[in-house]
């Protein structure tokens, strides 16, 4: 670890922090227990209304616990990695060590981004440790290998943004506590918020049928599909019932008309009218644009001199010098 | 000498506070500076500006030549500040402790591994290499801190409150290692609230109240400047009132003052005097209690000093101490500062 400590002396030390101990194995086995648990009534349940007599029965079942497992351990990481991520400034600045950090040589681009891919590190871990629960769809068939990869970018681009969002709080704020309230409220804020706005602005835009001649151009519907995949959820949700059409272009042909539920764009069947992005492509550059703004504030905001410059003044000092 | 640290019109204000006025500090190379003061006077914001941590609101301040405020790299590389507070790391080893702060200030993996070794033993924390630094006692911490700021081999280390919370022991020890430092060339800025212990390592001081420097630079001459005259103690079995007349009429006496009994118990074993109540002492030192103090403030040379000292004895005066009171810290600061606080 001796060049990565030269590269980054502050993620060797967080690895070294995070991994000693009992509380990451006792967070990835919890992590797995909760993951394991509906994987198991899952599959219980659709094993039991299934008629195995079907002949995509077993696709059925690989769907539903491929759906499930990656819902599960998004919410899962979307708890753990930004609580993680809130308390690596502040516990520096509870420790008392925050100041001794800053001071030294270290730019501060290069604290922020060792105390991120340090609570990127272990979310990776978790991510990981998913993957052979993804690996028992396979066994029944109908998921394909860009779906799981899909999945897979969609938890990592997701932890990355959410991180980010945990950093900056932790560089603002002076106690953990805090920081990981006003992050997890942050996420909450965005998974929550966005769809309601997006509800509520779907239904003042499309109350009327059929819906105003604007909003059947080309710029409202990248403007809207841009909306719609700002949300993990939504765009991964999205994404995965586009692919299950058979759609797996990063750009497919939409025609241009009505959106028709507002949340989906007709397919041009090879002849539409508007290239769309992929969801899932327009939440992996979204994110990751936000997820740079954050980083880029945190490192803004971590500087130890924030206050103005000095303005050097000329007048008598009161020093008796001896 | 020339000076490694060098402010001019430093001033800090938070809001309505003034928590630095017009600052005004020079500390020679190769000097132990001791920053003395009370709480909220000024030190700490002081030692901050001067680690590139906080920007004054006005003035300037210099290391080896460099502005702080505009170029904090130079000075980080230039100094160790070892804060009054000692923060630790869960779940880490004494080595890498030292190894982390080490690579922070880019020190080269190669020189690391031998320094490290160097490091430890030179705050004689060698056997504590693999310890956790949660474990340690405070001393050890406070000596680790302190290999801490040398990790990077600065010229100035700058210490703020390093022995608070430590024991006798760990006082001394921290001490010693302070002066070994200095041996090995590096100018120390130290602050503490225990006076005696800064007189008995520093070569310069600075005294500051409510933001301002009252007072700066060798011990010994700020000694000589703030004494107008020497006070000699002398000590007398009997006859405490005749030695009296007699000295006021000595040439170059400007007061005497007659002090009871039990203030006349020898400065040198103070332990006794404190150790036992006022009954034991009785018993204890019995030929001591008989002494009676005086205190003479005078102005003449030392042949004036010799003619007292025979014009007592020739008088039949039996006294059994006559010597030149030493004035130290504690007598600078109190005669400086006036209990001004921010």
């Amino acid at each position: 670890m001796s060049w990565l400590s030269n590269a980054n002396p502050v993620l060797v030390k967080e690895l070294r922090g995070r991994m000693r101990g009992a509380r990451a194995f006792v967070i990835l086995t919890v992590f797995l227990l909760v993951l394991a648990v509906p994987t198991t009534l899952l599959y219980l349940t659709v094993a039991s209304t299934v008629r195995f007599d079907q002949f995509n029965a077993g696709q059925t079942i690989g769907k539903t616990l491929f759906l499930g497992i990656v819902t599960v351990a998004l919410i899962q990481v979307l708890i753990v990695v930004p609580g993680q991520a809130a308390s690596a400034l502040t516990s520096e600045k509870e420790r008392e060590t925050y100041d001794l950090l800053i001071s030294t040589l270290l730019p501060p681009w290069k604290i922020i981004i060792g105390k991120l891919l340090a609570a990127l590190a272990y979310a990776l871990l978790l991510i990981v440790a998913v993957i052979p629960f993804m690996a028992l769809s396979f066994f029944f068939g109908g998921v394909t290998v860009l779906e799981v990869v899909l999945a897979l970018l969609g938890l990592i681009v997701t932890v990355v943004l959410f991180g980010s969002s945990g950093i900056l709080w932790s560089v603002i704020m002076r106690r953990s506590l805090a920081a990981t309230i006003v992050t997890q409220a942050t996420s909450v804020a965005l998974l929550l918020g966005v769809p309601f706005l997006i509800f509520v602005a779907g239904v003042l835009i499309f109350r009327d049928f059929p819906p105003p001649t604007w909003t059947q151009s080309a710029p409202f519907m990248y403007l809207w599909m841009a909306v719609l995949s700002i949300h993990p959820f939504i765009a991964l949700g999205l994404s995965e019932a586009y692919l299950s059409e058979g759609e797996t272009r990063l750009f497919f042909p939409a025609q241009e008309g009505p959106v028709t539920p507002f949340f989906w764009f007709g397919q041009g069947n090879g002849g539409g009218d508007v290239l769309i992005p992929h969801p899932w492509l327009l939440y992996t550059i979204e994110a990751s644009i936000l997820a740079a703004i954050l980083i880029m504030l945190s490192i803004r905001f971590l500087r130890p001199v924030n206050e103005g410059p000095g303005r050097p003044r000329r007048g008598r000092g009161a020093t008796k010098r001896v | 000498m020339a000076s490694i640290v060098e402010t001019r019109e430093l001033t800090k204000r938070y809001s309505s506070v003034t928590a630095l006025d017009h600052l005004n500090l020079a500390i020679p190379e190769g000097a132990i500076y001791g920053f003395i003061g009370p709480n909220g006077a000024g030190k700490t914001t002081t030692m901050r500006i001067l680690t590139a941590l906080l920007k004054p609101t006005y003035g300037e301040a210099w290391i080896a030549g460099h502005e702080v405020t505009r170029d904090p790299k130079a000075i980080r590389k230039l100094v160790g500040w070892m804060p009054d507070n000692f923060g630790v790391y869960d779940n880490m080893k004494a080595w890498e402790y030292l190894d982390f702060f080490a690579a922070s200030y880019g020190v080269p993996e190669a020189r690391r591994k031998q320094q490290l070794d160097e490091l430890l033993a030179l705050v004689d924390l060698a056997n504590k290499r693999d310890e956790y630094v949660m474990g340690l006692s405070r001393g050890m911490k406070q000596r680790l801190s302190l290999a801490r700021t040398m990790a990077h081999d600065p010229q100035l280390l700058i210490l703020d409150e390093p022995a608070s919370g430590l024991d006798p022991r760990a006082r001394i020890e921290l001490r010693e290692l302070l002066k070994e430092l200095r041996a090995l060339g590096k100018t120390i800025m130290i602050s503490s609230h225990i006076l005696t212990e800064l007189a008995e390592m520093c070569t310069h001081i600075g005294i500051i109240e409510a933001g301002r420097l009252l007072v700066t630079g060798e011990v010994s001459q700020i000694l000589a400047s703030l004494q107008p005259h020497r006070t000699i103690e002398v000590q007398v079995l009997a006859d405490a009132e005749r030695a009296v007349e007699l000295l006021r009429a000595v040439p170059g006496v400007r007061d005497v003052r007659l002090q009871d009994a039990l203030q006349a118990l020898p400065q040198e074993n103070p332990l006794v005097a404190e150790d036992v109540d006022s009954t034991s002492r009785l018993s204890v030192l019995p030929n001591v209690l008989e002494r009676v103090a005086i205190s003479v403030d005078f102005v003449g040379d030392d042949r004036d000093l010799s003619a007292m000292l025979q014009q007592l004895t020739a008088a039949g005066v039996p006294v059994v101490h006559f010597a030149g009171q030493v004035s130290d810290l504690e007598d600078i600061f109190m005669q400086v500062t006036r209990g001004v606080t921010q």
